[in-house]
C-alpha cells in the first residue's frame, strides 16, 4: 500500500539544484519585472507610456554606469528625505552625454548614466552597496533605476488622453509641453516636451528635491537634444 | 553592476529554487511546465517585493503565500484556457491501481481537487505544517483548513481506496 507522504514525495520529484543559467534567468526577471513597475510608476500608470519605457530599458543595454563626472560642489541632498526647500540647479560642468546636453544639475547631483535614449541623474556618493531594506525612493547605482534620481529619455509616445485633461499646458524654452505629477509620488513630477512629431522628451523627477513647475521647467530647459539621440518606441 | 538585492537574491535562488520546484509540482499536481511557470511568477514576484520579504518575521511563510497566490493565478489563466471550471468536487468512484504507479494515481487524485484544497493537503501533510501556518499560507482560516483538508482526504480515500496511510489522517 502506498504511504501519502512517499507518493507524494514521488510525484514532487528530486531535488535538482539550479542550473546558473536559471538563476541569471530568476534575476533577469526579477530585475526586469523591477524596472516595468518603477517606470511604470514614473509614467503615470500610461499604457503606452508603460510599454515605452520598458521598451527602452530592452534597447538600453548599453547604457553606461559611472560616467559621473564632478560638477558644482555642495552637500548631497537626499532623495528620500523632505528638503526644506527647493534643491538650487546649478551649471553641469561635466562631460556631455552623447546626444543630450545638460546646462543644469541640482546642485550635489551628477550624471548617472546615459545612453542615445536617455540620460539618468543621481545624487552624487550613492554607496556601492544600498542595503536591500532601503526605503523607496532611496537611490541606487543601477542608471536603470530611476527611483530617488531624475531621468529625461527621447521617446515617440506624448502624454496619454488622461494626463492631457490633468496635466497642465506649460513652454519649455520655447516648446510645448505638459507638466504633470508621477503617479503614487508625492512631490515627484513628469513633463512631456513636443520636439516633433512622434518626438517628445520626457523628464521624470522624483519625490524629494522639493521642485514645483518652475524648476521642473527651468532643468527640462537646459536639456537640448540633438539628432544623435534615438527615440524610444512601445 | 549587481546589488546588495540582487546578490541576496542570488543566493536565494540557489539555495531554495529546488524546494520551490518541487513544492510546486505538487500544487500543480505534478504538472511540471505550469510547476516552472509557477515558481518562474514567485520568484519574480519576491524579486520585486524583496525588501517586505527581507523584513517578513516569517520568510518561509511568506514564501508559501507567494506561491499560493501565484497558483491561484495559473490555475485560472489554465482554466481560461481550457475552459474547464471546477466549483465543486467531482464525484468518482474509487479506481483500481493494484498495477501500474501508485503515484500516477494519487496525482489523478490531486488533479481533481481544486487548487487551494490540494494546497492545504499538500502542506499539511507533505510538510507537515501546523493548521495556523496553513491557513497563513492560504490566506484564510483555520477552519477553512480543517474542512479542507479532511474534504481533500475523504476524495483520496475515494479515489484511492482503502490505504491505512489514509486511514490514519
Amino acid at each position: 500500500m502506498m504511504n501519502l507522504h512517499d507518493g507524494l514525495a514521488r510525484i514532487a520529484g528530486p531535488d535538482a539544484e539550479p542550473t546558473s543559467e536559471q538563476v541569471a534567468a530568476d534575476l533577469a526577471r526579477g530585475r526586469s519585472a523591477l524596472r516595468r513597475r518603477r517606470t511604470a510608476q514614473a509614467a503615470g500608470g500610461s499604457v503606452f507610456m508603460a510599454a515605452a519605457l520598458a521598451a527602452v530599458i530592452v534597447a538600453g543595454t548599453g547604457l553606461s554606469g559611472g560616467t559621473t563626472a564632478p560638477e558644482a560642489a555642495g552637500d548631497r541632498p537626499s532623495a528620500g528625505a523632505t528638503v526644506a526647500g527647493p534643491t538650487q540647479l546649478v551649471a553641469y560642468q561635466g562631460e556631455q552625454p552623447k546626444g543630450f546636453t545638460l546646462d543644469k544639475v541640482p546642485q550635489g547631483w551628477v550624471l548617472q548614466g546615459a545612453d542615445e535614449y536617455g540620460i539618468t541623474i543621481a545624487p552624487a556618493g550613492i554607496p556601492d552597496v544600498v542595503p536591500s531594506n532601503a526605503p523607496p525612493g532611496v537611490p541606487d547605482n543601477d542608471p536603470h533605476s530611476f527611483e530617488g534620481k531624475i531621468m529625461a529619455q527621447l521617446q515617440e509616445f506624448g502624454p496619454g488622453d488622461d494626463l492631457v485633461g490633468t496635466g497642465k499646458k506649460v513652454t519649455v524654452a520655447g516648446k510645448e509641453a505638459v507638466f504633470t505629477k508621477m503617479l503614487d509620488q508625492s512631490t515627484g513630477h513628469a513633463l512631456f516636451v513636443k520636439l516633433g512629431a512622434d518626438r517628445w522628451m520626457y523628464v521624470q523627477v522624483w519625490d524629494g528635491l522639493g521642485w514645483g513647475e518652475k524648476q521642473v521647467v527651468e532643468f527640462a530647459g537646459g536639456i537640448h537634444v540633438d539628432d544623435s539621440a534615438k527615440v524610444t518606441h512601445g | 553592476m549587481k546589488n546588495e538585492r540582487d546578490e541576496q537574491f542570488h543566493q536565494f535562488v540557489v539555495s531554495r529554487r529546488a524546494a520551490l520546484v518541487r513544492t510546486a509540482t505538487l500544487l500543480t499536481a505534478g504538472d511540471a511546465h505550469l510547476a516552472e511557470d509557477l515558481v518562474q511568477s514567485t520568484l519574480t514576484k519576491l524579486y520585486v517585493a524583496w525588501p517586505a520579504f527581507q523584513r517578513a518575521d516569517n520568510p518561509d511563510g511568506y514564501v508559501r503565500r507567494a506561491l499560493v497566490n501565484a497558483l491561484t493565478d495559473e490555475r485560472r489563466r489554465w482554466w481560461r484556457r481550457s475552459e474547464r471550471s471546477m466549483a465543486e468536487v467531482p464525484d468518482r468512484v474509487a479506481a483500481e491501481h493494484t498495477g501500474g504507479d501508485v503515484s500516477d494515481g494519487l496525482r489523478a487524485a490531486l488533479r481533481e481537487l481544486p487548487p487551494r484544497m490540494r494546497a492545504a493537503l499538500v502542506f499539511r501533510y507533505f510538510y507537515d505544517l501546523d493548521v495556523a501556518d496553513t491557513a497563513d499560507a492560504l490566506g484564510c482560516s483555520e477552519g477553512t483548513v480543517k474542512s479542507q483538508t479532511a474534504r481533500a482526504l475523504d476524495r483520496l480515500r475515494t479515489v484511492l481506496g482503502p490505504n491505512p496511510s489514509l486511514a490514519t489522517l
